[in-house]
């Protein structure tokens, strides 16, 4: 299994654990990554905003450098999935706007051609390995763990969104043992795409989904996206402080939870780099059954 | 009861309503300088019969001989003839040199093709367009109207129901009025009123009606004093939707649609067609034929009026249903597939073509200062387009009156009679009363079963009597789940049981007065259109304690060539 | 539960009377294609109760039947009545009685927007020069019937604030309506000042408004994002964010966050979270230079230009 890598500017920066613990996972599983060089920032939720043709260029071009090497893209981003993936479908219409795209791509000298498929670590996990093969490999059980999956919004909503992903999310949460809490409504967002410019709302809105979480005893939350974790890790002492309430629950990348469980140790998956720590989920690790 | 002194405020106009006529009213009176005070029991803009409007007809008056033409047209397969055509004449002009430039201005998109050219059927006389897609048109004109309204501050109560029209010597004195939200009664003094309650009226278990229309103008007018016209000249749908219940507003159009000359077919249970658009080619009012000829399958034991026979649209290209269309999606979401499948139907009430008598060139009702526009006046409207000259022809009038006269002093006891009146429904049920929702819904199926499509006179005598039995054994021991003032409906819908017999009831005193078959209105014992006796408004009049009628000549522009015509067959 | 009939429970609270809200459960004849609005109508004819819930038309013109059903904002006529359904009302706006809530706040944010169309060139005569393409972009919201079902559930109005100057976020319902006029080809308002008013920059784009809207309006990428760009235009202020986004994207290929953080915040903002800043440091989160190549810098300033930006 070989796949064209699209990290995403954060886990090439303030997140890179989820780099790190995506490298050590696909080492172990056997999936080849090859990282897409220079690809570029996928746009966020920002550049469609002020210009959508450059957004999907922008988004057209890494799926040509995919592409030409004629490979997937596998992304651990739920962002860089959401706009890729719309992308990957805007590029398989045939229409007006799509052929538009194409002369302005070679003008800027990109010659696209195949779309390839694009995929989150999620979905490949269980759509290519599969969770009972998953559950084979397990050296270590986190059985009794409490975790609350956070998926981001644009992994289930909008025109980049993956029918199923927050099914996908709560099964490979519940391989490792761990117990899934169902403590996410459909209005909880982390307010990452907000962080800059108001901040406050951010924070009491990640705080309605950490309240919830404290509520139910969670030990830890698990994110499919380093802009959750952002919200939900580097900014929780924030977000304690505007709200006037403790949390201090760990936030562990989908890729670390299920490196741990396939025997990584914490330090390789880059748990120390948390803001929140992790030691109660790394206490909580026992031999696997 | 304690109760206090209503609180009592002033202003030039009043206008009750917030539909087309209503809105357009409100706006002319502020734009000519007067107060005025705009009363609505729904939202305005968002109840009544204007958000319906499904079609526009974008009518040239230019050409005489044109315009001569859709006059004759809409006299004989709009009216049967009981139309002014002047009226027709004066509102199609207004229509077309005020009402879509002023709405185009305001934003209304006239659906367009690729290239610019105005989407119509494919009968380009028929002059059907859409705003912008078919079904939603009425919607948009009010939303755009609205935002005009509230951006010009026009002075707005919404959820305040007017329950009366205060009178003082033949003349209008002012309104009383119930805030719904807060459960007050209060009162306004005026030099004159609009009432623009629209034609649509709940009084029947299927409706077209929006909630809230139950007959207040009608009844309010009525109390007042003022002449009624032509009640008995109510319409039907034939083809609403039978399921979901609170769906039977959702129309399967007997006109044409967008692009084609194709409109839905309809279909008996034994799965014969009965109806389709091209049956009967002269007719240029579809509506009337898919009842008489629903009748011949309820005969036939191949439909009932509200169930067993379905309409399709199967035979129309699906890209016009899912690009021209509002409705597409109504099927889609209850998984049906139009583009296969019939849809249960059954008829609906519509709206009436009468309503409070009044002159169509000023908009004046038999009382001083109290005009009607729209729908809820007696000149048979059936036109979103046309109430918007009716808003403002009433308001030009009323405007001039108001600055003509003084505001007149309130009858006060008048006022203190409706204010005991509209408290004594704040009354709690006695033991096996009913909620005001529950007497209301078997007045409407009284209507139903006996003053349906097919009318006779003793199915309407009985109809009175099982009125009278409301009256009578209902409404004493009808009470409210709850007094508390805190937007309570139930006060509301008590205030409406009572509006609505009143209204029914004259409505079938009315029709049993008219002893021949007409448009829409069919009496099974007098099963032909009679010219020669009934080119005539029926007039109902408050004579003490009872009705006296009068019948006054149609206009007399157009006429039909034969005296006598069978109802069944003839093509108006 | 009988075959034949549905059970469901609905809020009650009169805040005059009541001390707390409770909660009727009733059980009422099972019609074919149900709705909810249908189950409404029926607990107040056959259980008689005094249920207060606003609807006029029942087929999707109104907008004024919105309820929560199980959690879910919905359309009470639009949805299908399933057995067991908990009834609420919807959020973000205060009860006035059972399934009523006051939508004072988000109607009056939207008239304060001017959503009318404003023409500079005067109006010409009927009909005008438009072909069906000229009206695209508004095309798609047209059918917004101001529901107000997006704005109950937006977590950016939940969680708004008035503070200093700054009103809370207006919500998508207010800038779906908007949209509609500034998107319009003969709307010619200078709206950039208005929408910073409206505090468009708190949208998260989550979508939560396009996933409940009754109408499938795609409420975030046709009306709030084009919203944001134009608001993005404007010389200075908070709803700038977009552009600086892409400004630094352009710079740097990858966003470098450090430089996105100073220009958005400004220095004060920025030495405010030194704190957080400094912590980051200290466990590697962030680096302070950017790292990309000049060939992938050139690539992606020639998209830039071919995007027209």
């Amino acid at each position: 299994m070989k796949f064209a890598y699209y990290p995403g500017c954060t886990s090439k920066g303030s997140t890179r654990e989820a780099d790190v613990a995506t490298k050590w996972l696909a080492g172990k599983l056997g999936i080849d990554l090859v990282e897409l060089v220079d690809a570029g920032c996928c746009g966020s939720c920002e550049v469609k905003a002020i210009n959508p043709t450059l957004h999907f260029m922008l988004n057209a071009r890494i799926l040509t450098m995919a592409a030409e090497q004629h490979l997937q893209i596998l992304t651990i981003c739920d962002t860089c999935q959401a706009n890729l993936l719309h992308t990957s479908r805007r590029m398989q219409e045939e229409n007006d706007a799509k052929r538009s795209l194409l002369e302005r791509l070679k003008a800027a000298g990109v010659t696209y051609g195949a779309t390839p498929r694009v995929r989150h670590l999620s979905s490949v996990l269980v759509d290519e390995i599969g969770v009972d093969a998953l559950r084979g490999r397990l050296l270590r059980s986190l059985a009794g763990l409490r975790v609350a999956p956070f998926a981001c919004c644009h992994s289930f909503r909008g025109p980049g969104a993956t029918a199923g992903s927050r099914d996908v999310l709560e099964a490979l949460v519940a391989l490792s043992g761990a117990t899934p809490l169902p403590v996410r409504v459909d209005s909880d967002c982390c307010g990452f795409h907000i962080l800059m410019v108001n901040e406050g709302l951010a924070m009491r809105t990640s705080a309605k989904f950490l309240a919830r979480c404290a509520e139910a005893g969670a030990e830890c939350i698990v994110t499919t996206s380093p802009l959750c974790h952002t919200a939900l890790d580097i900014y929780q002492r924030r977000t304690e402080q505007v709200t006037g309430r403790t949390f201090g629950i760990p936030v562990l990348h989908l890729e670390q939870l299920l490196s741990l469980a396939l025997g990584a140790a914490p330090g390789e998956v880059g748990l120390d780099r948390h803001m929140v720590s992790t030691d109660a989920v790394v206490r909580h690790l026992q031999v696997a059954a | 009861m304690q109760r206090a002194s209503p609180r009592v405020v002033s202003t030039d106009v009043v206008v009750i309503g917030g539909g087309c006529a209503g809105v357009y009213a409100a706006l002319k009176v502020q734009a000519e300088g007067l107060a005025v005070l705009q009363i609505v029991k729904g939202f305005a803009g968002r109840s009544g019969a204007s958000i319906f409007a499904g079609n526009l007809q974008l009518q040239s008056t230019k050409d005489p001989a044109e315009e001569e033409r859709f006059m004759a047209i809409r006299a004989r397969y709009g009216s049967s003839y009981l139309n002014d055509p002047d009226y027709i004449r004066r509102a199609c002009r207004f229509t077309e040199d005020v009402f879509f430039p002023e709405m185009e201005q305001r934003g209304l998109y006239l659906r367009r093709h690729e290239d610019g050219q105005l989407v119509t059927s494919h009968d380009r006389k028929a002059g059907n367009v859409w705003a912008p897609n078919q079904g939603f048109s009425g919607t948009m004109i009010m939303e755009l109207l609205r935002k005009d309204l509230l951006a010009h501050r026009v002075p707005l109560l919404q959820e305040t129901m007017v329950t009366s029209l205060i009178v003082r010597d033949g003349a209008v004195a002012g309104v009383t009025a119930l805030d719904i939200v807060r459960g007050e009664f209060f009162v306004v003094r005026a030099k004159a009123v609009i009432v623009a309650t629209g034609p649509g009226n709940y009084l029947a278990t299927r409706s077209t009606a929006t909630r809230e229309q139950c007959g207040n103008g009608f009844a309010m007018a009525w109390r007042a004093g003022a002449d009624l016209q032509d009640l008995e000249m109510q319409w039907f749908h034939a083809s609403d939707i039978a399921a979901p219940k609170s769906w039977m507003r959702l129309h399967l159009y007997p006109n044409p649609m967008p692009v084609t000359d194709k409109a839905v077919q309809l279909y008996g249970s034994d799965g014969g067609m009965f109806f389709h658009l091209g049956m009967n080619p002269k007719v240029k009012q579809p509506y009337y034929l898919q009842l008489r000829y629903l009748y011949n399958e309820v005969k036939k034991g191949s439909a009932s009026w509200v169930g067993g026979f379905s309409g399709s649209y199967t035979h129309i290209e699906p890209e016009i249903m899912e690009n021209y269309s509002y409705q597409a999606q109504f099927f889609k979401h209850l998984g049906i597939d139009i583009t296969k499948d019939r849809v249960a139907c059954g008829i609906t009430w519509h709206m009436t073509f009468g309503g409070i008598r009044t002159d169509n060139r000023t908009m004046a009702t038999t009382i001083d200062g109290l005009y009607a526009a729209g729908g809820c006046g007696s000149h048979g409207v059936g036109s979103i387009t046309y109430v918007s000259y009716d808003g403002t022809v009433a308001a030009t009038q009323a405007c001039e009156r108001a600055r003509r006269i003084d505001l007149p002093p309130l009858p006060v006891d008048r006022v203190e009679d409706e204010h005991v009146r509209v408290h004594d429904r704040l009354v709690p049920r006695k033991e096996r009363g009913l909620l005001p929702a529950q007497v209301k819904k078997r007045v409407r199926a009284i209507m139903s079963d006996k003053m349906g499509y097919v009318k006779s006179g003793p199915r309407m005598a009985s109809a009175l009597d099982d009125l009278a039995d409301v009256r009578e054994r209902l409404l004493p021991a009808m009470g409210v789940g709850s007094t508390s003032r805190n937007w309570n409906y139930d006060w509301v819908e008590a205030l409406d049981a009572e509006d609505m017999i009143d209204v029914c009831e004259l409505t079938i005193r009315m029709s049993m007065q008219r002893k021949e078959s007409r448009g829409y209105f069919f009496r099974e014992d007098y099963p032909y259109i009679d010219n020669k006796r009934w080119l005539k408004h029926t007039v109902a009049r408050r004579s003490g304690d009872g009705v006296a009628f009068e019948f006054t000549e149609a206009a007399p522009i157009f006429r039909p060539e034969n005296e006598i015509d069978d109802f069944l067959t003839a093509d108006y | 539960m009988e075959a034949g009939t549905l059970s469901a429970t609905i809020f009650r609270f009169d805040p005059s009377v009541d001390d707390a809200p409770r909660y009727d459960a009733i059980e009422v004849t099972r019609e074919p294609m149900m709705r909810v609005l249908d189950v409404l109508d029926a607990a107040v004819d056959e259980c008689g109760l005094s249920i207060g819930y606003r609807y006029f038309c029942g087929v999707k013109r109104c907008g004024m039947c919105g309820v929560n059903v199980n959690g879910k904002p919905v359309l009470a006529c639009w949805e299908a009545a399933t057995p067991g359904m908990v009834i609420e009302p919807l959020g973000n706006m205060p009860v006035i009685r059972d399934l009523i809530v006051d939508r004072g706040a988000f109607e009056r944010a939207t008239i304060e927007l001017e959503p009318r169309l404003v023409r500079r060139k005067p109006y010409a005569s009927f009909p005008e020069r438009y072909t069906h393409g000229d009206v695209a972009p508004t095309f798609p919201l047209m059918n917004c019937i101001e529901c107000y079902v997006c704005s109950s559930t937006c977590p950016a109005v939940a969680g708004g604030v008035e503070s200093e100057g700054r009103r809370a976020f207006v919500g998508p319902g207010t800038l779906v309506q908007v949209a509609k006029v500034a998107l319009h080809p003969k709307d010619e308002l200078d709206r950039r000042e208005m929408l910073e008013d409206a505090s468009i920059e708190d949208c998260m784009s989550c979508f939560r408004c396009e996933q409940v809207c009754p109408v499938g309006i795609p409420i975030v990428s046709a009306a709030i994002m084009p919203l944001r760009g134009l608001a993005a235009s404007a010389p200075r202020g908070r709803a700038r964010f977009p552009q600086t986004f892409a400004d630094n994207v352009r710079s740097h290929v990858d966003v470098h966050s450090a430089s996105l953080f100073i220009r958005a915040k400004g220095w004060r903002g920025a030495l405010a979270s030194l704190p957080l800043v400094l912590r980051m440091l200290v466990r590697g989160k962030t680096r302070i230079f950017g790292r990309a190549g000049t060939e992938a810098k050139r690539r992606v300033d020639a998209l830039f230009r071919a995007a027209g930006s």
